[in-house]
């Protein structure tokens, strides 16, 4: 287990090797922020996807959640 | 090689102008694995088929150390943020996140979320900067946040909550509104959102909290922001900014040329010798300074002649873009104070031009402004001619005299202290630097059209 952890913790410093090609400084604060709020958001969204799916079985049609959406008028 | 200073930030590359005036982007050897990703990802195909990427070619490099060398489509004019009317920056932004979303399908990020990277073709946004583009790697934050919110959502907020005047904070916060100042200066109930809240108030708080923290790598490594928290994100932020609303009652969207003094036969004269003298100055690029919600700008761009239609007044800047992004016309309304034109600014006043500097307009046309110049702002007729030739080759003017009802009200609370304003002394200003081409009277109202040639 505690290698486990330890391959764990390793593998996210790899992943999270924040230097590597970021030009831009994301700001401790906002990066801390941005990991606080987003599990929370993609909990929210993965409800909105589900929901939208429910209708779209009801109404009889389909949509892609990564299709590209259209600039317009509102 | 002309290295152009809006790119000198990213090591991935930078725009140059070559010898024969083509604008090119040079991609570095550090920004092969960017270019790659964006290119072989089918990311790019997907976005420049849409028109939401620019389009590019890549050319012959001329320097083997350089990874490629690529020709992005021409843009006919430059305009930064702090020039947009708020739906031009809500447009803006949406397409930023709609690009992003698409982006991390394809696993593919953006690296910034810069406003400047966002240009106005037709009355739609155009994301244009091919090196914005790299690896996604499932479990790190979008780096990008922290520049979203300042670019777009700060401002957005402060202008639908606040006032549409906070959007030109953007020319002294280039790198966006710093978020606590957006914090401070929203109202309590900008609170009751929670999104604005989150990106905004708390996002503000949180930097403070950990702004002499310098263990970023540390605190990041406690936890990670999977695929689906990214998306949950982006989503929120789209349904944030789309929750922004300029919103106007009806009597300031009233109809602008109802105020005019010209009767209906008159106002056709005005467009029928507008448009001739566009047709005779025969311009590739035509500036409307003072062009209020665009009436007469519409005459160049129905010619197919990129127009540039410039005002002071936000509601018709916002009026005139909400028309052109429905009709597609080639027509960039943008707000413009001539008494304090755009300034040159950034690192050493090279990274964003002047006014100016994006000239020359081959044709400026200025009709009913110069008595807003010379008597409410009490510019010299001299300095006016003096300034307009430096910004076109062709100058359609109209001059107002004083027995016009307009100037009549701009002079009926004030002292008249301008005994130069009147035809002869216009004239006599103008001729040290403009060739009269063509002078009408329009109708049989008071004023006068004149095509100038700039000497």
């Amino acid at each position: 287990m505690k290698l486990q952890k330890a391959l764990i913790i390793i593998g996210l410093m790899v992943c999270l090797d924040l230097d590597a090609a970021a030009y831009l400084d994301p700001g401790t604060g906002s990066y801390i922020l941005q990991m606080l709020v987003a599990g929370v958001l993609g909990g929210l969204y993965a409800i909105k996807l589900y929901w939208n799916k429910i209708l779209n079985f009801f109404k009889g049609t389909s949509s892609d959640d990564d299709s590209l959406e259209d600039l317009g008028d509102e | 090689m002309n290295k152009l200073n809006a790119s000198f930030r990213d090591p991935a590359g930078f725009i140059f102008r070559d010898e024969n005036g083509t604008i090119l982007r040079q991609v570095n050897q550090a920004g092969k694995s960017d270019y790659d990703t964006l290119m072989d990802s089918g990311l790019y195909d997907v976005l420049s088929n849409k028109d939401f990427l620019i389009s590019h070619e890549e050319v012959e490099n001329k320097n083997s150390e350089v990874y490629k060398t690529i020709k992005p489509d021409l843009l006919p004019f430059i305009s930064y943020p702090y020039e947009w009317t708020f739906s031009q920056l809500k447009d803006a932004a949406l397409l930023t996140l709609y690009i992003q979303k698409a982006a991390i399908a394809k696993d593919v990020c953006l690296k910034d979320a810069s406003a400047y990277n966002v240009q106005f073709v037709n009355g739609k946004p155009v994301f244009i900067d091919t090196l914005s583009f790299e690896k996604y790697v499932e479990g790190e934050p979008w780096v990008a946040y922290k520049q979203f919110c300042q670019h777009f959502l700060a401002p957005l907020a402060l202008a639908a909550y606040k006032d549409v005047r906070c959007l030109q904070l953007l020319k002294n916060y280039i790198d966006g509104i710093p978020l606590d100042l957006a914090s401070s200066l929203l109202p309590r109930k900008s609170k009751l959102k929670l999104s604005i809240t989150t990106h905004i108030h708390w996002h503000a708080k949180s930097q403070k909290k950990h702004a002499s923290d310098t263990e970023v790598k540390a605190k990041a490594s406690k936890g990670k922001v999977s695929r689906l928290a990214m998306k949950g994100l982006i989503d929120n932020l789209i349904s944030a900014v789309k929750g922004l609303k300029w919103k106007l009652d009806n009597t300031e969207w009233g109809e602008y040329y109802t105020f005019t003094n010209y009767s209906d036969t008159n106002f056709d004269r005005k467009k029928e010798l507008v448009s001739s003298y566009i047709d005779k100055s025969s311009p590739k690029s035509l500036w409307d300074l003072g062009a209020n919600d665009g009436t007469f700008s519409s005459i160049g761009a129905s010619k197919g002649i990129h127009t540039v239609a410039f005002d002071i007044d936000p509601i018709a800047v916002e009026k005139n873009y909400r028309r052109v992004r429905k009709e597609g016309i080639p027509m960039l309304p943008l707000q413009q104070d001539l008494t304090n034109p755009t300034p040159a600014i950034g690192w050493a006043h090279t990274e964003r031009d002047s006014l100016q500097m994006r000239g020359k307009a081959d044709t400026v046309m200025a009709l009913a402004l110069i008595h807003h110049i010379a008597i409410s702002n009490n510019v010299p007729l001299e300095r006016i001619a003096e300034y307009l030739s430096k910004l076109c080759n062709h100058l359609i003017m109209e001059f107002v005299p004083k027995e016009d009802s307009q100037v009549k009200i701009l002079l009926a609370t004030r002292e008249d202290i301008f005994p130069q304003y009147n035809l002869d002394g216009f004239e006599q200003a103008f001729s040290q630097y403009f060739d009269v081409v063509e002078k009408d009277q329009v109708g049989d109202s008071h004023r006068t059209l004149y095509l100038l040639k700039t000497k």
